[in-house]
């Protein structure tokens, strides 16, 4: 069954790419941080850890590409599983690195992208990067802090591959 | 239609190795399907019952240790966060809402929690659902107690009976909370989670069925017709106390035992879990419920694989022993099969009979053995609903199980052609010169 479920994944993502006429953009995760902006080395900011300061996010002001909003794109990242059933995952964490959220300090919030998808998908291992494939939209969220983020769309997931 | 007639026929005049045959197909059918059953719905209750919390704090243990103790009530925590570190954690700025929880004490066995209201507004169970209420409204005094549906089920209590509380778990207790009834005011709809199976009690509850505070409203009841004036100033202090108690549902309590952390958006998630394992004054773990949940499954797919294995091993079994008993009905048979060359039969057409009786045996093994799982899963329901906490979807056979029972029609189909191509054989080699 997961085979069939990922083969319908990757119909779908076929699918909408040609319904879209032209394929997403490509982008990596350097071109979540706008051009000139210096991102907080995030291995640095360990030292002030459990300061009032970064409690919540390192580097609350890490701006976004504003101009990505709306635009489909296709990224590639590893899963961090936020809901979802035994069997799909239907909202999760992209990170650019596996381990983002054990070994070493997360990510700034520019480097996270908050993915949901409507059907979920099935993803065997955390351990294996896929291609998460949508439209991105930059979002502000009305909390205590106003803080600005990456949020996804996704409409396919394919294993990643050189 | 004349071969099926046929097949049929034969098989009647060899009822009693037939129906064994039979049975045996069907019980294995039915072990397949109910193991099959049992396991995706057990994977499917697990991570239904814990949805739109961000992190999961306890002290510091194993990541699945505190999953299962704090959410699933299975094995118990070691240790507690104090009080101070929760209030520190929840006061951070992102955190949109915190729920203490503290478990440890029991009525009949059934867990006690104890919380704040927070609990019943964001608690979510499978896919963001809810908790909702059957009869009654979450508790608004400190002695009233929310009932999950299984323990107002089980039990048979309605709103307004009273309950005790009793220290500790399991169904025996020395120690009786006895002086603190509880009051019934709420039942919480069924959600196939432990939640069916807890008592919900304010958390300041707990320290009060433990602490100093019951004892120091007695005096004051007992003493009510006193009219010395002095202690009409003791009692009226007193009665404030209590006042004062009823509002705060949470109170101050040393420890709890974990509690559960929602975010203005999940991007916070990462951060706050990595400051909190890093948490300076208290050795504490956070943990994101669908993270831990995957590294339980990863852990027991070993388990399941070697369920699922044993299961086709049995069906396999139980093909065989239609092979067999095929095969050694065939040696009887041949005067059978010579009478049908006979009357016109080709060899095709007994090799078509010979399958034909294959397939009848596996399809009717496959019919019954449904029918044993579904009368299975009827009478196994409750228990293992009371006593695994696994809660057994009884719907329509699903894709899946429809695929296994066609892989078992196959799997029989081309173990009935071995005989069939025997039978060809003889039926070619044999002719009517048999001598029994």
């Amino acid at each position: 069954m997961p085979f069939f479920r990922k083969f319908v994944a990757l119909v779908a993502l076929v699918v909408c790419a040609s319904a879209n006429a032209g394929a997403p953009k490509e982008i990596f995760w350097e071109d979540l941080i706008p051009k000139g902006h210096v991102q907080i080395d995030t291995q640095a900011q360990a030292n002030h850890e459990g300061s009032e300061q970064n409690w919540v996010q390192p580097d609350l002001d890490a701006p976004v590409v504003k101009e990505l909003n709306g635009q489909s794109v296709s990224i590639p990242g590893f899963v961090v599983p936020l809901e979802g059933d035994s069997e799909v995952i239907t909202e999760f964490l992209l990170v650019p690195y596996f381990g983002a959220c054990i070994h070493v300090p997360p990510p700034p919030p520019n480097q996270i992208v908050h993915v949901t998808i409507k059907d979920g998908v099935p993803i065997e291992s955390l351990y294996d990067a896929i291609v998460v494939t949508g439209v991105i939209s930059t979002e502000t969220w009305s909390g205590e802090i106003a803080q600005v983020g990456y949020k996804m769309k996704a409409v396919g997931v394919a294993p990643f591959e050189l | 239609m004349l071969l099926i007639k046929l097949a049929t026929k034969s098989l009647l005049n060899r009822k009693a190795s037939a129906l064994l045959t039979l049975f045996t197909i069907a019980i294995s059918v039915m072990l397949l399907m109910s193991i099959e059953r049992v396991r995706v719905d057990a994977k499917s209750s697990f991570s239904n019952t814990i949805s739109g919390t961000d992190l999961i704090v306890g002290a510091r243990t194993g990541d699945i240790q505190l999953l299962l103790s704090s959410v699933f009530r299975i094995g118990h925590a070691n240790n507690g966060v104090s009080w101070k570190s929760y209030q520190f954690i929840s006061e951070q700025r992102g955190v949109k809402w915190a729920i203490p929880m503290s478990l440890g004490d029991s009525h009949k066995g059934l867990a006690v929690l104890g919380t704040n209201k927070d609990y019943f507004e964001h608690y979510r169970v499978a896919k963001k659902q809810p908790l909702s209420f059957l009869q009654g409204h979450e508790f608004n005094h400190l002695f009233e107690v929310v009932l999950g549906a299984e323990v107002a089920n089980t039990l048979g209590y309605q709103l307004g009976d009273e309950v005790v509380i009793a220290h500790g778990m399991g169904n025996t207790s020395f120690h009786n909370h006895d002086d603190n009834p509880f009051k019934v005011v709420g039942i919480l709809k069924p959600t196939g989670t432990p939640v069916d199976k807890t008592l919900h009690i304010p958390l300041a509850a707990i320290d009060a069925i433990h602490g100093s505070h019951a004892h120091q409203h007695e005096p004051a009841q007992a003493d009510a017709n006193d009219h010395d004036h002095d202690h009409d100033h003791d009692h009226d202090h007193d009665h404030d106390h209590d006042q004062h108690d009823d509002v705060d549902l949470v109170g101050t309590p040393k420890q709890i035992t974990a509690f559960l952390l929602g975010f203005d958006s999940p991007l916070y998630t990462l951060q706050v879990r990595r400051n909190i394992n890093q948490y300076k004054d208290e050795a504490l773990l956070a943990i994101m419920p669908g993270v831990t949940l995957r590294e339980l499954w990863e852990m027991l797919s070993i388990v399941e694989k070697i369920l699922l294995l044993f299961s086709i091993v049995v069906v396999l079994i139980s093909l065989l022993g239609m092979l067999t008993s095929l095969l050694s009905s065939l040696n009887q048979r041949r005067r059978e099969l010579a009478i049908l060359r006979s009357v016109g039969a080709r060899p095709w057409h007994i090799f078509t009979l010979i399958s034909v009786e294959s397939l009848l045996i596996t399809g009717l093994g496959c019919i019954v053995g449904t029918a044993l799982f579904y009368a299975l899963m009827l009478l196994g329901a409750d228990y293992l609903q009371s006593h695994a906490g696994i809660s057994l979807n009884i719907a329509l056979l699903s894709s899946y199980e429809l695929m296994l029972l066609a892989a078992i029609m196959v799997a029989g189909f081309i173990v009935g052609l071995i005989p069939a191509t025997r039978a060809y054989f003889y039926s070619l080699a044999d002719g009517m010169s048999i001598k029994i």
